[in-house]
C-alpha cells in the first residue's frame, strides 16, 4: 500500500528463523491477507502455502508474487473451517494476526 | 478460529508446529495508555509522541482460552513465547487513515489524541506517523 512500510526491520521474518524451523519446510499461512509475510517467507521455505477467504485478496497476493517466487509459493482461497488439504502434510502452520 | 486451529493439527506432520504470531497486549493493562499501540511522530532529528491507539482484542482471550486447554490436555506442546518490538511507519496521515480503514479496522483513536496527532504533524511537516506494536511470537509443537 502507497506510503506505508509495515516492520521494514523485518523482525517478524527474523523471529520466525530463529524460533522456528522454516528453512525447507512445508509451511501453510492461515489467513494470508494480500501476502505480505508470504513473501518474505518464500525465499527460505520448501514450499510455501498461503490462503485466505475471499477472492480479491487472494487475487491480489497472487498478483503481489515475484515470478521468482512462484515456482515454491501459492496463494488459494479456502476457510480455516474445513481446510482443503490432507492429513499430515505441513511441517509448519502460521497464523499471523489471525488466531 | 477454534475451527481453524482443529484443521491446523490435522494438517500438520507430527512433530510439526503452529505458530502464532500477533499483537502483545495484557488484558489488564487494556485500559491504560500504556497498555496501547503507542503513535509517534517522527522524523531524523527525533520523535515526538502524538497519540495511542486501542484495539479489541476480544478474539484472542478466546484463543487465549482455547490453545491453554490444547495444551493442558497434551494436543500441544509449548515450545516458545516471547515478545518483540514491531514497528509500522506511514509517511502521512492519509496513508495512515487509508491503512486503518482496511487493515486495522478493530483500532480506534480518541478524538483528542487524534486533534493531537493532527496538530503535531502540522506544525512538523517533514515527520511520517510511526505505530509501535509489541507483537508476541508463540510456537507449539503437535506431538
Amino acid at each position: 500500500m502507497r506510503g506505508v512500510h509495515v516492520d521494514p526491520q523485518r523482525r517478524e521474518v527474523r523471529m520466525l528463523d530463529r524460533y522456528v524451523p522454516i528453512e525447507g519446510a512445508r509451511l501453510l499461512e492461515i489467513g494470508c491477507g494480500q501476502g505480505r509475510l508470504t513473501r518474505r517467507l518464500a525465499t527460505k521455505t520448501n514450499t510455501l502455502l498461503g490462503f485466505d477467504t475471499t477472492y480479491e485478496t487472494v487475487k491480489k497476493a497472487h498478483r503481489l508474487i515475484p515470478e521468482r517466487q512462484r515456482h515454491s509459493t501459492r496463494v488459494v482461497v479456502a476457510s480455516g473451517v474445513q481446510m482443503p488439504f490432507q492429513d499430515r502434510s505441513f511441517d509448519v502452520t502460521l497464523f499471523s494476526w489471525s488466531l | 478460529m477454534g475451527h481453524a486451529l482443529r484443521e491446523s493439527v490435522r494438517v500438520l506432520k507430527s512433530g510439526g508446529r503452529i505458530v502464532d504470531l500477533r499483537p502483545h497486549f495484557v488484558k489488564a493493562e487494556r485500559s491504560l495508555r500504556a497498555g496501547r499501540e503507542q503513535v509517534y511522530c517522527v522524523d531524523e532529528e527525533g520523535q515526538i509522541h502524538a497519540a495511542t491507539l486501542k484495539r479489541d482484542l476480544d478474539g484472542f482471550w478466546f484463543t487465549d482460552r482455547l490453545i491453554g486447554e490444547m495444551v493442558s490436555t497434551g494436543c500441544l506442546r509449548k515450545e516458545a513465547g516471547i515478545v518483540f518490538p514491531f514497528n509500522s511507519y506511514f509517511h502521512d496521515l492519509e496513508a495512515f487513515d487509508r491503512f486503518k480503514s482496511i487493515r486495522w479496522d478493530n483500532a480506534s483513536m480518541t478524538a483528542t489524541d487524534r486533534r493531537n496527532l493532527v496538530r503535531t504533524l502540522r506544525r512538523n511537516p517533514g515527520m511520517r506517523i510511526r505505530i509501535d506494536s509489541p507483537m508476541q511470537l508463540n510456537v507449539y509443537e503437535v506431538p
